[in-house]
C-alpha cells in the first residue's frame, strides 16, 4: 500500500470465503430480526397504546348502560374491578341500572325483572339504595294507571263532545304519593282524549 | 464528475466556483443501506471487509478478533442503517469509525483480562501454528509502542490507504491535525522499526 512502510504490507489481510460467508450470515440474521422486531416492535407498541387509550373510554362510555344495550357486558365485566374500589358498586349500579330502565321507557316486565334483581343484591343496611327501588316500583305504578287509555265516542266534527257515560275513572294519585321526581299533571286536554296511541304521559281524562 | 455550482443570491447572479466531486463505488449503495437491503449490505461487505479487517487486525495483532470486530460493526450498521447520512464516501467512514470503536472497546477488555501466556496452555489445545493469525512480533512490538491514536492514523493511512482527509472524517478529528498526528506517528514507528532491525542485525 506504502513505499514507506513495507513492514506493514504483513498487516494487509483478506476475508476468505468461510468468514465472508459466516458474517454475511449474522447480517442476514440481524436485518431479518431487525425486519420481524420492528414489525413486531411496532404492532405491539400500537396494539398497547390503542388498550391504553380504549379501556378508560369504553369504561366509561359503558358506565351508563342497561340491560340490553352494546357496551352492558364491558360494564359488567369491568365491575369486578370497580368493586375493588368500592364495595357497594354493583347494587349502586343495578339501582341505577332500574331508574335508567325506568326513564328510557322499557317495559314493565323488563323494569319488574330488574327490581327483583336489584333487590338482590341490595342489603338491608343500604337502606337509600332500597327508598330508590321503591320509588320507582311506585313510579311504575303510577305510570301503568297512567296508560289506561278511554276511546273516544264518535261524534260529528264541530259538534260538542259527547259525555262519556261509564269512563275510566282514573286513580286520583296527589304528587305527594307520586314523588317529588316525578311530578304529573292530571289535567287532560283534547289532543290526549283524541290520541289512539298509548304512550307515557297521555292522559285520560274525566269530561 | 464536475459540476458548476451557482448561487443565485436575491440581488444578480453569484458564481461561486467549479467544484471537483468524484463519486464514490458506495454510493450507489447508500441508499440500499437505509432501506436495509441485504443486497446493498452484501456488496458494502465485498467492497469493505478487506479494508476493514486489515485495519482491525493491524489494531488487535489477531485475526480471529478483527474479523468478530468487523461483524460487529456491519450488525452495528443493521442497527443504525437509518442514520447512515451523506454519500458512500461517509458510510464508508462510518465502518471505520465504528470499527476503531471496535478495537478500543477490544482494547479495554484486554486491560481487564490477563493475557495467559503459550506456555500454560496445555499441548491439546495449542493449534499448529499460533502466530498464524498473529501479526509479525517484530511489527506488533513497534506498533505497540505506538498510541492509539497514531497506531490507528498509521494503519488507515498504510494499510487501508485512505487520504488525509478520509482519515480526518473517521477520526473526528481535523485535517490538519490528523495530517500532524500522521506525521508523528510515521516518525516513531520508522524510528522503532529501524531500530528493531538493527538490533535484530
Amino acid at each position: 500500500m506504502s513505499n514507506r512502510f513495507p513492514e506493514l504490507d504483513e498487516a494487509r489481510v483478506i476475508v476468505d470465503g468461510v468468514t465472508r460467508e459466516k458474517h454475511l450470515g449474522v447480517v442476514s440474521a440481524a436485518l431479518a430480526a431487525r425486519g420481524q422486531g420492528s414489525w413486531g416492535r411496532g404492532r405491539v407498541l400500537a396494539l398497547g397504546l390503542v388498550l391504553v387509550l380504549l379501556v378508560p373510554v369504553v369504561a366509561l362510555a359503558a358506565e351508563n348502560t342497561v340491560p340490553g344495550d352494546l357496551l352492558y357486558p364491558i360494564k359488567r365485566a369491568l365491575e369486578p374491578i370497580v368493586q375493588v374500589f368500592d364495595s357497594d358498586a354493583p347494587a349502586q349500579r343495578r339501582v341505577r341500572e332500574v331508574e335508567l330502565l325506568f326513564e328510557r321507557d322499557a317495559t314493565d316486565e323488563v323494569i319488574v325483572w330488574h327490581v327483583d334483581a336489584a333487590r338482590d343484591v341490595v342489603t338491608d343496611f343500604q337502606p337509600t339504595l332500597s327508598q330508590r327501588i321503591d320509588r320507582v316500583v311506585r313510579d311504575l305504578h303510577i305510570r301503568r294507571t297512567d296508560r289506561l287509555v278511554v276511546v273516544d265516542p264518535p261524534h260529528e266534527p264541530g259538534e260538542e263532545r259527547p259525555v262519556k257515560e261509564n269512563p275510566i275513572v282514573p286513580v286520583d294519585i296527589s304528587d305527594e304519593e307520586r314523588g317529588n321526581d316525578h311530578p304529573t299533571s292530571t289535567t287532560s286536554t283534547i289532543q290526549d282524549l283524541t290520541s289512539d296511541t298509548t304512550r307515557s304521559g297521555d292522559r285520560v281524562g274525566v269530561g | 464528475m464536475s459540476s458548476l455550482t451557482i448561487d443565485l443570491p436575491t440581488s444578480g447572479v453569484l458564481i461561486t466556483g467549479l467544484t471537483e466531486t468524484v463519486s464514490h463505488p458506495l454510493d450507489a449503495h447508500v441508499a440500499g443501506i437505509r432501506t436495509r437491503s441485504e443486497t446493498a449490505f452484501r456488496a458494502v461487505y465485498d467492497a469493505t471487509a478487506d479494508d476493514l479487517t486489515s485495519f482491525a487486525f493491524g489494531m488487535l495483532s489477531d485475526r480471529k478478533t478483527a474479523e468478530d470486530v468487523v461483524q460487529q460493526a456491519f450488525v452495528e450498521l443493521v442497527k443504525g442503517a437509518h442514520k447512515i447520512k451523506g454519500d458512500g464516501r461517509a458510510l464508508r467512514a462510518w465502518l471505520f469509525r465504528s470499527v476503531r470503536y471496535g478495537c478500543l472497546d477490544e482494547y479495554r477488555r484486554r486491560s481487564r483480562r490477563p493475557e495467559i501466556p503459550y506456555e500454560v496452555i496445555p499441548d491439546s489445545e495449542v493449534i499448529a501454528d499460533p502466530l498464524a493469525d498473529h501479526l509479525d512480533p517484530s511489527l506488533e512490538a513497534a506498533l505497540n509502542e505506538l498510541r492509539k491514536r497514531h497506531r490507528t492514523v498509521v494503519l488507515l493511512r498504510h494499510v487501508v490507504g485512505l487520504s488525509v482527509d478520509e482519515i480526518a472524517t473517521v477520526m473526528g478529528s481535523t485535517r490538519r491535525a490528523t495530517y500532524a498526528v500522521l506525521s508523528r506517528a510515521e516518525t516513531r514507528l520508522r524510528n522503532f522499526l529501524d531500530g528493531n532491525q538493527e538490533a535484530e542485525s
